[in-house]
């Protein structure tokens, strides 16, 4: 156990680059972790080519599993609970996540390729409090979202909608 | 490869899309179906998906109680087995709205006791069976007199949510779905009754009558609205009573009394308003977490 702690593996990111990283901190990627006891001993020596994630993402993903290393695995995941916590985000995880937008839905979409989910809940979560008391109007100028309705069909959603606002 | 459009929420996968909405709640999810045409259907089908899971929720049950209102005390309340929940017809909003949970009252199990009004006057606590008797049918049922000056009788009917703990008659926490009046007309019962009576007697399906009824449409169907919102339902069957008293003497133009047991086939919840009440009560359980409300029934 205390040897595996200190073995260093070394990733290779999309562009290139070779980061270096303990072996316990990349394997809060399940992704990774499952390499690994594919390759056994083979991945000591080699490199482990990460082909859809670029370096500055890389090591930013990689920051965030090294101040998680010790955190205890996630209990089984229940879909069903985890809108109670939307908001709960822990300190260290909102300055974290304090990047611009397109390098937050990088971190997303590596964490869902890396098969890390807390961080992708993390990533998600981050994006819903963008969201959130947010006019439609002003969710799609923060996110650019195109609006493809036509004013009429726009209309009537709105007025399909309306059964939620009475209680 | 080289060059690519930089990312944004709107060249995000779906399934991450999806990640991110259902961490909002449903009425908090509408307004964003505005967005834009992708976003729309994928909250449709997140909200589609939840009205199907919400009735298999292992501690939650649907309570009816359905009672006049003079006998409040004493009547009984019902547990609701879940049935079925509508299929969405077309993938739009409104017709996602006029989804319908159906249920099945129950009659109670069990050593459950109830209040009775006490022929010497006061309240006694007696077990359940004493009052609705061991009745053959599967069906719970209720009964309702007329008087020969009466043109309708009125049925209280609450439909509430609770969260069952270890005994299932310790609510660890209820939320009212639906609350209305229904009222059951004297000439309505009287059709329902025919009704039953012409089903039974067929025997098999006859079927230029059962098309004729199909056309009646909820009318036919012994479907009483109990609110004008259409939000609950009860479907009933509706027999007629043998042991009330003819009296002596009638006039041309009084109406005799009547007495009818109603049979609750079927209760129907929309879909949307029990998605948004639970949640709007989970959200309420969150707020006070670790202090449970327990009534005791």
């Amino acid at each position: 156990m205390a040897a595996s702690e200190s073995t260093r593996i070394t990733l290779v990111s999309n562009d290139g680059a070779e980061v270096h990283v303990e072996r316990n901190v990349a394997e809060r990627s399940m992704l990774i972790k499952n390499m690994m006891e594919d390759l056994g001993e083979a991945a000591m020596t080699q490199s482990v080519p990460i082909p859809n994630v670029n370096e500055s993402v890389l090591k930013k993903v990689i920051e965030w599993c090294e101040h998680h290393k010790n955190d205890p695995p996630a209990a089984a995941d229940d879909d069903s609970d985890s809108r109670k916590k939307t908001t709960d985000i822990e300190e260290w995880d909102q300055k974290f996540m304090q990047v611009d937008q397109e390098m937050l839905f990088e971190i997303i979409l590596a964490s869902n390729y890396l098969d890390i989910k807390p961080l992708l809940d993390v990533g998600c979560k981050t994006v819903a409090n963008m969201i959130k008391g947010k006019s439609p109007e002003e969710i799609r100028k923060t996110f650019n979202i195109t609006n493809d309705f036509t004013p009429e069909e726009e209309e009537q959603i709105r007025r399909e909608n309306e059964w939620a606002e009475d209680r | 490869m080289a060059s690519k459009a930089p990312i944004g929420l709107s060249n995000l996968p779906n399934e991450i899309i999806l990640h991110i909405l259902r961490l909002f709640s449903t009425r908090d999810l509408l307004p964003l179906t505005l967005l834009s045409k992708r976003i729309h259907d994928l909250i449709l089908s997140l909200i589609y998906q939840r009205l199907i899971a919400l009735p298999s929720l292992p501690t939650r049950k649907v309570v009816l109680e359905c009672y006049h209102p003079s006998a409040k005390l004493s009547t009984p309340y019902f547990f609701c087995d879940y049935l079925s929940t509508d299929v969405l017809p077309t993938h739009s909003l409104s017709s996602l709205r006029n989804l319908y949970s159906h249920f099945r009252p129950t009659p109670p199990e069990g050593d459950r006791k109830v209040w009775r009004p006490r022929p010497s006057g006061g309240w006694s606590w007696v077990p359940i069976s004493d009052v609705i008797g061991d009745r053959e049918e599967e069906l719970v049922a209720q009964d309702v007199y007329l008087e020969s000056h009466e043109l309708f009788s009125q049925l209280q009917c609450v439909v509430n949510v609770v969260e069952t703990g270890i005994r299932k008659d310790l609510f660890l926490n209820c939320v009212t779905v639906g609350e209305g009046l229904v009222r059951v007309w004297r000439e309505w019962l009287a059709e329902r009754a025919e009704c039953t009576v012409l089903r039974s007697g067929e025997g098999k399906v006859d079927n230029e009558h059962s098309k004729e009824r199909e056309k009646e449409g909820e009318k036919g169907s012994g479907l009483l609205w109990s609110d004008t919102e259409k939000h609950v339902g009860l479907k009933l069957r509706v027999i007629e009573r043998q042991d009330e008293r003819i009296p002596v003497l009638i006039s041309r133009d009084e109406d005799p009394n009547v007495g009818y047991t109603l049979q609750y086939e079927e209760l129907v919840v929309r879909s949307t308003q029990l998605l948004l009440m639970m949640e709007d009560s989970l959200d309420r359980e969150i707020g006070n977490s670790g202090k449970a409300v327990v009534i005791v029934s």
